[in-house]
């Protein structure tokens, strides 16, 4: 159990590197928008600027719901990746590595495992940006969906990444990519 | 006891209010906007009494032929004529005769019985004063330039060379008939075939020069009304009951006029819910006029739905007139941030669509198709919108063309087609011509409102 | 403190073999000489004895070399650094084919003294030919040994005088003794070796820090003789029992008068073990290994344990199972309060599983075969950091002298798992009793009539009997392979160790809960 508890804190350590930036977004966002260059930012790059123009539709009318969408849609993304590499963390000491040679094979669950993180945040993404739950999704434009997508997806696969690069079960690290390059005493 | 009535009364009023906030499906609300006036057609009812009639026969050479029995053939020349003075009295207080050619004579009326003679048409005169072989169409027109309360009634078989379509003979032509059409008059042209036995003069050649063709059996000739549409649709109506109750092929009609817009569609409240589609049945539709006539939709609407205002065109078309080419919208879109009504403070704000919506005409029906060039889907549904849609006649229609297209034979194929021994003869230019009175028509053409269309709509997230 | 311990006979042979074992999973003391006295010089349990002496301290001195392995000094595996001559049996009587009358001079006698020889000793007897052993005749022996023990240049004597010797210099000496009851080496070697240890003893005026134990084996195990053998001289199981009952009196009277030993430990074993092998002596006498040889081995352990608070008074412990039909692992004692005997056994044998199929086929071969593991954590942190040469920059588990020690572990872990497989089923073979301290059957082939190979270890073990780990000690803790994995990962490497040594000590920490 005690060794559980070092690969969560060591996940934790990991999730923390990157997760830092997504949490001060978050804030921010649920702060609301302000003279600063995120609110350009969205004003510019992200909403569909030419059919609100069509509209005559100010960004000032769109910005509060826009942000508060952004700030839910990280939240979510930020307790997803922290439970799944925490459940990864976790989980990777009850994997079945009881010889030499066998945590390699796991590295297709890993794989798996990865992949249905990385399409609960596809979906997550998408339920935000595309379904109609939220009125504001629509002044997302085809551009800022790309970009939003595109960012969350690499953002926090880095930081789950990191996360469960720490955080795997030393027996289990020859599971995760990369991750067996760690020192062994880590 | 006073309390309890008064607080019983206050109960009453609240119950009264809360229930009227309930039941009311959409509160109006809207932003503000100017309807144009509806220009309807003025069909100036005058008494009898200030409305005479104009007959003119004409004398050329060419219709004597139809005076003359044809074995084997119906002669409705005859017939025609025959009844005509009755037709004109019934439409006019009094009535005039007269007969022209290459110039213009009255007819007094103890001669008209001599109209469906052989002599109407032949000149006592010397050749240079009995030019029977030009028919001077423009001068009965100039006439009826003179009193535009009148209704001119002018037979002819309109067999019309080139150089009379042209140049200052073209003006004399177009002029007078600009000013009745501009008057809000109009013109009707029957067309009948009847029997002809005779020569036809003044058939043009290569040459340049004209020769005659004596071998017809039948051949057209013509009954053009200037005047209120309502003067003619009577003649017209006098005529088809007297002789053309089952449809005739002998017979074609159409109707000259600068205002084909018969009448709006709001004053008349033609527009109804089922004019929009299946939407009228969905939950939350409504269908007003308002105070202003104006027609008024209130609906909730997906994202993907097609809106489409089907019109008939007999609603709004004078019958038998040559329609309407060509529609223009005039659209206005609001849109508000308050969905409620009682929320709304700020004011409506319009956006930069250029074009929204267009119109496509299939049969007998206009349809509007709403939003065809800004989709719905582009809409927001955070929004509640506000459309205005204004539907103008803007220009008149060619359908005459087509009516009297297989009459018609042009100058350069006349001798052509009289070197094959028809029968059935055709009337020089007769296209030409009517595409003359449709251009002035059109020239003199001023934009009409068919309907103004309002949606008071919310788009859904879907 | 120095300590000593003297197998006498095949059975002394045998309760050694346990000792080892018990050794090497920290039961020992720090120190330890080790010595047996069998006339039968050839005899199978004294042989096999032996070749287990020798890969012991082979392989204790592999793994506790400060420059190249070290298990280091907290390491219990293998924790008891033990001693033997270079020939570690000491035969009474030497030369070829001895009897008793050469021992005697016989033929020198007076004749008195002859007459009296004739009265106590057949001459079939006197004539037997004793290089294998004294037949179950401990008059024999006894005799035989009287004639020969103490002669202080003599290399096996020579150490117990120098134990003797340690302890007149203050320091604390511990001496003790196995042998069984009943036969012939080890009914007439205990009293015998002991007395003349006593003697000795007081000799050299050493009053203190020398105690003096001893093991002695009631009969706990029997044979069927083939008809055609039972003229000949040999030990006769009918006559263990009225040996042991004449023997029990003698020992009751002695200790009455004369304190020989500080503490005696007694046991035995109802009902007998039944052997299949009738063998007379030499290199096909070669019996089991039994449960009750265990109990000798540690009440030696117990002696020797620092715990252990010597009194004044002769004390006597004697042991037995439960009274049930089923040997458990609850009848196995406590070396002492620190040193359970039940735990380190059994994670002994679990280490043995471990490193016998699966650790010990990565580690060997060459490197181009090994390297495959490199990335793994457990090899990068145990492993490879500790074989590699910074000179050559290279990882050398794949060097001869590395393979060396990783073989000869691996082959102890072999004797490991055959010793308790034979012991658990030729303990109760033939009997009514049962006993499941391991569960063996899904790794080892066990065949009754074998002499020499008992017990056949499986080559290699597939997925489903890997998995019956966790049910390979039946002491009620579900311990897995993956439980083992995980432990070698994360348990702290003493600074210390070296080499492989950090492997085997990290490995054998693992293997318990």
């Amino acid at each position: 159990m005690i060794n559980i508890f070092r690969s969560c804190s060591y996940s934790l350590i990991g999730l923390g590197a990157l997760g830092w930036i997504g949490i001060l977004l978050t804030t921010v966002m649920f702060a609301g928008p302000g003279d600063s260059a995120l609110t350009d930012f969205f004003a510019e790059t992200i909403i569909i600027a030419e059919r609100l123009e069509t509209f005559d539709v100010d960004f000032t009318y769109v910005a509060d719901d826009l942000f508060s969408l952004m700030a839910q849609l990280n939240l979510s993304l930020l307790i997803i990746t922290i439970l799944m590499s925490l459940g990864w963390s976790a989980g990777s000491h009850y994997l079945n590595i009881d010889s030499p040679g066998k945590a390699k094979i796991y590295f297709i669950h890993w794989i798996i495992f990865t992949g249905i993180f990385i399409t609960i945040v596809l979906g997550i993404v998408i339920f935000f940006t595309q379904s109609s739950t939220f009125e504001s999704a629509q002044f997302i434009g085809g551009t800022g969906m790309t970009i939003i997508t595109g960012l969350s997806l690499i953002y926090y696969f880095l930081m789950y990444y990191v996360g469960v690069i720490l955080g795997t079960a030393r027996f289990a690290r020859s599971s995760v990519l990369f991750a067996n390059k760690l020192p062994g005493n880590l | 006891m006073l309390n309890n009535r008064f607080l019983g009364f206050i109960g009453v009023f609240l119950t009264i209010t809360l229930i009227s906030n309930f039941t009311v499906a959409k509160e109006k609300c809207s932003p503000e906007y100017s309807l144009p006036e509806a220009q309807i057609n003025s069909s100036q009812e005058n008494s009898d009494d200030a409305n005479p009639v104009f007959v003119y026969f004409d004398g050329s050479l060419s219709m004597k032929g139809f005076v003359v029995d044809q074995p084997g053939q119906k002669n409705l020349y005859v017939s025609i004529i025959d009844d005509l003075q009755q037709i004109a009295e019934n439409v006019g207080s009094k009535t005039y005769y007269h007969k022209f050619g290459s110039k213009v004579a009255p007819i007094k009326e103890n001669e008209i019985a001599m109209v469906i003679k052989e002599g109407f048409y032949t000149c006592a005169g010397n050749v240079q004063e009995c030019d029977n072989q030009h028919t001077a169409i423009d001068l009965p027109f100039k006439a009826a330039k003179a009193n535009l309360d009148a209704t001119y009634i002018i037979t002819t078989d309109l067999f019309l060379e080139n150089n009379q379509l042209v140049g200052s003979t073209l003006s004399a032509l177009t002029k007078p008939l600009k000013s009745v059409l501009k008057k809000g008059k109009s013109i009707g042209v029957f067309g009948i075939m009847s029997s002809f036995n005779g020569k036809i003069w003044g058939i043009p050649t290569s040459t340049g020069a004209t020769m005659p063709y004596r071998a017809a059996l039948t051949r057209p000739f013509y009954i053009i009304v200037i005047g209120d549409q309502k003067n003619i649709n009577q003649v017209r109506k006098n005529l088809e009951e007297q002789h053309f109750i089952d449809g005739d092929e002998a017979y074609k009609y159409a109707l000259i006029t600068s205002s084909p817009v018969s009448q709006n569609l709001n004053q008349a409240k033609i527009l109804k819910e089922s004019s929009i589609g299946a939407l009228s049945k969905k939950d939350g539709f409504k269908f007003e006029y308002l105070d202003n006539d104006l027609a008024l939709y209130q609906f909730m609407t997906t994202k993907k739905r097609k809106i489409e205002i089907k019109i008939k065109k007999s609603d709004f078309i004078v019958n038998g007139s040559s329609g309407v080419s060509s529609y223009r919208i005039e659209e206005t879109l609001w849109w508000n941030e308050e969905k409620k009504c009682r929320n709304i403070k700020e004011p409506w704000k319009k956006t930069n669509h250029e074009k929204i919506s267009s119109y496509k005409e299939k049969d007998e029906f206009l349809y509007l198709n709403a939003f065809k060039h800004a989709p719905l889907k582009t809409f927001f549904s955070k929004f509640r919108y506000f459309y205005l849609i204004n539907l103008y006649a803007d220009q008149t229609g060619k359908a005459s063309e087509t009516i009297f297209a297989d009459w018609s034979i042009r100058d350069s194929d006349a001798e052509d087609f009289t070197n094959q021994n028809p029968k059935v003869f055709k009337t020089l230019n007769l296209t030409k011509f009517i595409k003359i009175l449709n251009s002035v028509a059109n020239d003199t053409f001023e934009p009409r409102l068919i309907a103004s269309i309002a949606m008071d709509f919310e788009v859904g997230k879907k | 403190m120095k300590n000593f311990i003297v197998g006498i006979g095949g059975t002394g042979a045998k309760c050694l073999e346990h000792l080892l074992h018990c050794c090497a999973s920290g039961l020992g003391p720090e120190k330890l000489w080790v010595g047996m006295v069998d006339q039968d010089e050839a005899n199978g349990n004294v042989s096999r004895t032996k070749v287990q002496l020798t890969k012991y301290m082979n392989l204790r001195r592999s793994l506790r070399d400060d420059a190249k392995h070290d298990l280091s000094k907290d390491s219990n595996l293998f924790k008891t650094e033990i001693t033997s001559n270079p020939d570690s049996v000491w035969l009474p009587l030497g030369g070829a084919d001895p009897t008793l009358e050469q021992v005697i001079f016989y033929n020198n006698l007076k004749t008195e003294v002859k007459n009296l020889m004739d009265c106590l000793y057949d001459p079939a007897e006197r004539k037997q030919n004793l290089s294998e052993g004294f037949r179950g005749k401990p008059n024999i022996g006894a005799a035989a040994m009287l004639a020969t023990t103490a002669d202080e240049k003599d290399v096996f004597w020579s150490q117990i005088y120098k134990a003797i010797d340690s302890a007149r210099g203050g320091e604390e000496v511990r001496v003790f003794i196995i042998s069984s009851i009943f036969g012939g080496t080890g009914a007439s070697g205990f009293a015998n070796i002991a007395r003349r240890i006593k003697t000795i003893q007081k000799e050299k005026n050493v009053t203190t820090n020398f105690h003096l134990g001893g093991a002695l084996m009631l009969p706990y195990f029997t044979y069927d003789v083939p008809e055609e053998r039972k003229e000949e001289l040999f030990a006769k199981p009918e006559e263990f029992l009225d040996q042991t009952k004449w023997a029990l009196e003698y020992y009751s009277k002695l200790f009455e008068h004369d304190k020989i030993f500080d503490q005696v430990y007694v046991t035995g074993w109802d009902p007998l073990s039944k052997l299949k092998n009738f063998n007379m002596g030499g290199n096909l006498q070669n019996n089991p290994p039994l449960f009750s040889e265990l109990y000798a081995s540690l009440g030696a352990l117990k002696f020797f344990a620092s715990e252990n608070k010597i009194s004044d008074n002769q004390e006597i412990f004697h042991i037995g199972k439960n009274d049930s039909n089923e040997i458990l692992w609850s009848d196995i004692p406590k070396v002492s309060n620190s040193l359970n005997s039940k735990e380190n056994i059994a994670k002994l044998i679990r280490f043995a599983f471990s490193y016998n199929w699966m650790y010990a086929p990565a580690l060997i071969g060459s490197w181009s075969k090994i390297k495959r593991y490199q990335n793994e954590n457990w090899f990068k942190r145990l492993v490879y950091k500790n074989t590699y040469n910074n000179e050559s920059k290279s990882c050398e588990v794949g060097h001869e002298n590395n393979q060396e020690v990783v073989l000869a572990m691996k082959e102890y872990c072999e004797d490991i798992l055959k010793w308790i497989s034979d012991m658990q089923h030729s303990t109760v073979l033939g009997t009514d009793q049962k006993m499941n301290l391991i569960l063996s059957s899904f790794f080892s082939e066990y065949k009754a009539k074998s002499t020499s190979n008992r017990v056949t270890i499986k080559e290699k073990l597939n997925a489903s009997e890997k998995n019956q780990f966790k049910e390979l000690v039946s002491d009620g803790k579900n311990l897995k392979l993956l439980n083992i994995m995980s432990n070698i990962c994360y348990k702290k490497i003493n600074k210390e160790q070296k080499g492989l040594g950090v492997f085997m000590d990290i490995l054998f920490r693992s293997c318990e809960e």
